[in-house]
Order: C-alpha cells, then sequence, then structure tokens
C-alpha cells in the first residue's frame, strides 16, 4: 500500500521545494527544535492534523518518548484525536528508536522525541520506514548542524517558535532545495475549528499580520 | 457446605471427586475436595444468588437427590454436620465425636471417660484437654467453632488450552527450548484455529530438575494465533529463562483466549493489520509502557487523562472547549512574575534563569479545585483555591500555559506557576 505524501501548506498554490510536494511516506522526516521549547512538536501536530482527511485513517500513530509524553488534551485542541495514538515510553534514547522502528516496520506511522540520532539509528529507521511504508518522525532538540547529520532522513527541519507562528527552516531535503519557510497558526475557536498553519510569505509580512 | 455422597454428574464416573468438584462450581467459584466422598462450596456471597441459603440447599438437592448437604459457618462443621447431623440443622453440639474427623484412637480414649458428643468436649477445659489427648481435639473443635484457621484446596479447572512436551533428558541448549516452544506453538496454533479463538495471554512454563518452574508470559493487543509471530516473541524473551540444571518439561498455555475469526481471503484490498508491531511493542516495552488515552470527566488538568490498554479500541476525544498545551509539566513549577495587580496577566516572568516578556496573552480561563473530593479547609476558604490560567506569548513566539494560583488580598499571597508549553 503506498501512502500520499503528507502535505504541507504552501504559498499561492506554490508547491514547497520538496520533490513530493510533502513529507514523503516510507520514510524519515526529523524536526529540530530549540532547547525548552516545544514549537518542532506543535508544528509536527498541526501537519498532521491538517493532513487529516487525506491520511488514510487506519495508519495507527505510534508516539514514544523516554521523557513525559504529550499532553493528549493539547493534540485534540490542535485538532489530532489522541485516542487513536500509541504512547509509549521507552527506557532511554535507544529503546525509543528501537521501539519507533518497529513501528515504522509494522506499518505505522511513529513519532520519537529523542535526545540524539546517530546516522546508524537514522539508517535503520530509514529503511524500516521504507518498508512499512509509513512516516517516521524524529523530534529533538538540537543545533542547526551536528556532526553525525546523515542524509538517511528524507528531510530535515529546524523548526522555531515566531511571533503568531513558525519559522520553518528546511535544512537537508533529499532531491530537493533547501529554504526557509514562514507559517501562521490560526486562532481555533471554541467550537469546531481547530488552529491551522497558514504560509505566509515572510517575516515582516507575518509581523503585520500578528500586529494588525 | 459439604455434600456427601456416591454421585454420578457429568457423565464422569461415580466417584470422580474432581469432577464433582468443578461441577459445583456453578454455586461458587470456589470448591474444594473432602475424599473420599464429600466437597466443600464456598458460598460466601452466593447464596442470594439461589434465593438464600434454604433455595441454594433445596436448588442442590433438586439436582442431585440423594446427597446430604449441609450449611455451616466452617468448613469443618459444615463437614460434620453433613455427616452425622439432621438434615437443615445446624447444631454440633448432638453430633458425635466423628464429626470432628478425629481419629479413631483419640475417639476411644474421650469415650472411656464418657465424652461422646461434641457438646461434651466443648465444656471441658482446653488446657486439660491438651495435656491428656494432645493437640488435635482442641484444634479441630476450633476449627469447627471458626477461632481458628483451616486451609482448603480450591481446585482449579484444568487448562483447556495447554501443550506440554516432556523430555527424556533434561535440556538446556537455548537451541533445544527454542525447538520445544517451537513445536508446542505448532500444535497449540491449529487448535485454536479450529475453535476459532486465539490467545491475548500466553505463558510457557519451564519445568526445571531443581523444581523452580522460571515461565514467559506474553500479552497481545489482538487475539493471536500466528504461529511465527508467536514463535518470535517467546524467542526474544527465552533469554530471560534461566534453564539451571536442565528443563524436564516445557507447557505452553492460552491463559486468555477471544473469539478470532478464520482468516478469509477477500477480493477487495484486504485491511492492514497493525496488531503484530503492536504485540511486538506491548511484550518488549510491558504492558504498562505503552497505552492508549482516555478522556476523564474533570476540569483539573492534571486528571484529565486516563490510561488504557492498547487491547481495548480507541475512543475518540473531543476537542477541548479551551486551549491546551502540547506538553503539561508533571508538576507546575514556581515563576517569579511581574503583573499588575488583582487579576491581569503577568508582563514579565522568569523561569529557570531566563526571563520571558510577555507580548500577547489570552485569559483568564479559571479552574477550581474539586471540592467535593477534599477535606473542607476552615482556615483557607474553597474560594482561594483557584487557579487563573493565561495562555501566553513571548517577544519571540514561545508559548507557555502560566497560572495563578489564589486571589488578592486572601488568606495566603498570589502564585504564579507555569504549567504547559503550547509550542
Amino acid at each position: 500500500m503506498t501512502l500520499p505524501p503528507l502535505p504541507l501548506p504552501d504559498l499561492d498554490g506554490a508547491p514547497p521545494q520538496l520533490p513530493q510536494g510533502g513529507l514523503a511516506a516510507g520514510a524519515v522526516h526529523e524536526m529540530r527544535g530549540v532547547e525548552g521549547g516545544f514549537a518542532h512538536l506543535a508544528f509536527l501536530v498541526l501537519l498532521l492534523a491538517q493532513a487529516g482527511g487525506a491520511l488514510p485513517g487506519e495508519v495507527p500513530v505510534l508516539w514514544v518518548s523516554a521523557l513525559q509524553n504529550a499532553y493528549p488534551p493539547g493534540l485534540a485542541w490542535l485538532g489530532l484525536d489522541p485516542g487513536k495514538i500509541f504512547f509509549a515510553q521507552g527506557r532511554d534514547d535507544a529503546a525509543c528508536l528501537a521501539s519507533l522502528e518497529v513501528g515504522l516496520r509494522g506499518g505505522m506511522a511513529g513519532i520519537a522525541e529523542v535526545g540524539g540520532l546517530s546516522r546508524l539509528a537514522a539508517r535503520r529507521l530509514a529503511l524500516a520506514a521504507r518498508e512499512g511504508g509509513g512516516w517516521g518522525f524524529v523530534l529533538r532538540h538540537a543545533a542547526r548542524r551536528t556532526p553525525q547529520d546523515s542524509a538517511a532522513c528524507a528531510t530535515r527541519w529546524f523548526i522555531e517558535p515566531a511571533p503568531g507562528g513558525f519559522r520553518a527552516e528546511l535544512l537537508y531535503a533529499k532531491g530537493g532545495r533547501p529554504g526557509v519557510f514562514f507559517y501562521e497558526v490560526t486562532e481555533g475557536d471554541h467550537d469546531k475549528t481547530p488552529p491551522a498553519l497558514i504560509a505566509v510569505t515572510e517575516w515582516a509580512d507575518m509581523r503585520r499580520r500578528a500586529a494588525g | 457446605m459439604q455434600l456427601q455422597n456416591g454421585l454420578t454428574c457429568g457423565g464422569a464416573p461415580p466417584g470422580d471427586l474432581l469432577a464433582l468438584a468443578l461441577w459445583c462450581q456453578r454455586y461458587s467459584p470456589l470448591t474444594a475436595l473432602a475424599p473420599p466422598d464429600g466437597v466443600f462450596i464456598d458460598i460466601f456471597g452466593c447464596a442470594h444468588l439461589f434465593g438464600g441459603e434454604a433455595g441454594l440447599r433445596a436448588h442442590i438437592l433438586a439436582r442431585l437427590p440423594g446427597a446430604r448437604v449441609a450449611i455451616a459457618d466452617t468448613a469443618q462443621a459444615a463437614w460434620g454436620l453433613a455427616r452425622f447431623g439432621e438434615p437443615g440443622s445446624e447444631d454440633l453440639k448432638p453430633l458425635p465425636l466423628a464429626a470432628l474427623g478425629l481419629d479413631d484412637r483419640t475417639i476411644t480414649k474421650l469415650r472411656r471417660v464418657g465424652i461422646r458428643r461434641v457438646g461434651e468436649l466443648m465444656r471441658l477445659p482446653r488446657a486439660e484437654l491438651t495435656a491428656g489427648y494432645g493437640p488435635e481435639p482442641v484444634r479441630k473443635l476450633a476449627q469447627a467453632l471458626g477461632s481458628a484457621a483451616e486451609s482448603l484446596e480450591f481446585v482449579k479447572p484444568p487448562p483447556e488450552w495447554r501443550e506440554i512436551l516432556h523430555f527424556a533428558e533434561p535440556i538446556f541448549a537455548p537451541a533445544q527450548l527454542q525447538a520445544a516452544l517451537a513445536k508446542l506453538t505448532a500444535r497449540l496454533c491449529p487448535r485454536l484455529a479450529g475453535a476459532r479463538l486465539g490467545a491475548t495471554t500466553l505463558t510457557a512454563v519451564f519445568f526445571r530438575v531443581d523444581a523452580r518452574r522460571p515461565d514467559i508470559t506474553l500479552k497481545f493487543a489482538a487475539p493471536c494465533r500466528d504461529e511465527a509471530q508467536i514463535i518470535k516473541l517467546l524467542q526474544e524473551k527465552l533469554k530471560t529463562v534461566d534453564p539451571g540444571f536442565g528443563v524436564d518439561a516445557v507447557a505452553l498455555t492460552a491463559e486468555q483466549t477471544e473469539t478470532l475469526a478464520p482468516a478469509q481471503i477477500s477480493l477487495e484490498r484486504p485491511k492492514p493489520d497493525f496488531s503484530k508491531p503492536a504485540n511486538t511493542l506491548l511484550n518488549r516495552l510491558g504492558p504498562e509502557k505503552i497505552w492508549r488515552v482516555q478522556e476523564r470527566a474533570t476540569h483539573v488538568p492534571e486528571y484529565v487523562t486516563r490510561r488504557r490498554p492498547i487491547s481495548l479500541p480507541p475512543v475518540p476525544w473531543q476537542r477541548p472547549n479551551f486551549r491546551r498545551p502540547i506538553k503539561l509539566l508533571e508538576k507546575p513549577d514556581a515563576i517569579s512574575v511581574i503583573a499588575p495587580v488583582p487579576d491581569d496577566p503577568p508582563v514579565l516572568f522568569s523561569w529557570r534563569g531566563k526571563s520571558h516578556r510577555i507580548c500577547k496573552a489570552t485569559g483568564p480561563e479559571r479552574i477550581a479545585r474539586e471540592w467535593w473530593r477534599h477535606e473542607h479547609d476552615n482556615a483557607r476558604p474553597e474560594t482561594e483555591k483557584i487557579r487563573d490560567y493565561y495562555a501566553v506569548e513571548d517577544a519571540d513566539g514561545a508559548k507557555f500555559w502560566v497560572f495563578r494560583a489564589g486571589v488578592h488580598g486572601g488568606t495566603k499571597p498570589v502564585q504564579w506557576f507555569i504549567h504547559g508549553f503550547f509550542g
């Protein structure tokens, strides 16, 4: 079964600089964030929530973390149903990555929050994801460049919070061009509409929108 | 309660006491054997299901005509009453000494001094009785009267889904143990398939020559009878088993089973099955380390989430009415804050040595304590035990969930905490 890529909100119909027009299935994507922040996590949850209709509903999501896991009501607020997620806790990074590998190999979509990702681990995850056909996401707090960076992950992002939204820097994309994207997050309302990601041209534009 | 008779039931040969004891489990899950011809049924808390003790007695007598049934407070008393008592009587005093299950020598010795009935024995001083006739009469009497403990060994039905392999010589090489497990699985799975069942809990027990019994327990997210998968999971856990000086026998039991329809070749695209990775994770991490979540009806953020075993189907989560963070601190962390009084969001807060200037804030969302769950505290009114939550965004765009505990002008000064992160 081939899954479609996870769509990224684009600007005026222009596809983002990714060959598949989104985050490819059957591959691993790494998202980095600054120490102490969780923008990368929120960004990913918004992406998954927004693609909700496009995703085949049966693909379960596995979320592994060695520490306190994501807060389910927060996921529900962003529009991702936490009831369908398998939450797991590993002893350490190695156990988390091994669990993610099992999930990916079995065809699940998987998210792991870890501290480090070695080249070997990234390669193993990539192979597992290719075999299973789901999406793998590795979330970590790390700098833009580290000595262990490898080309095993299909994309590598650095997500920072920005006033009213996110600054998403595409550090590496297999077969694509790196670049910087700005996303604004709409305020969700209390009833039905969850917050949504909207692509904006640049920082100044976002500032103006945030102010106005 | 005690049944006494040479009975035939359920097609078992007469006198098959175990079959009778198992048959009696329709009255209570706890039944024990009283050889050669009795069965104990612990009816504590069960009699009302049959219309009280009289109803229960009638129910049994209707199904086992000729049985001697006695109901008493202790097993020993019931044993004696069923054998020597008047039907329906609960009085121990007129019973002969044999009703206490004493041996013949003691009974003869007691009879020599004129004691023939239990009532007469009860009147004697216990210390002298022990000095003259040993501890047995006093112990039996105490057991019959309920002042001494008596242990009964309740019977358990033999497991239905069990395969066992005996070895002529003890084995201990991992390869041999693996082969044994594979063989047992290959025997058990077709049987389960025949009954349209799948195992949800599977136990492999290794009977060691030194009488120890290490075991492996597998849990399944969904009923499973897939040989390859079970063998793989068992082998993964085999390294936790120490065979010691050798293993005499290996038994594989499906402790819990659920219906699993036979696999059918479908014309449509088959529905993907994710139970395999779930089973692997369940057994690798342990059942308490992988879970689904379910909502709990409370406003207190810490208590909203309840864990749910992954073998149960998912429950959809209602979208909350108010903003909730994606990461919640296990315990709220105190922050120092500059905030206008009495109830404005902070303009500046510092946490873990870093200060954040607030640009945007939404709130407050007031969450009160669930007063009905707590003792009333006279020193501090319940109206002060509140949290006012604000979602704040600092100049960099980082968003936090902070709250003010208490009210201005209350008995305690107001305190600020950080409780979560929006991103």
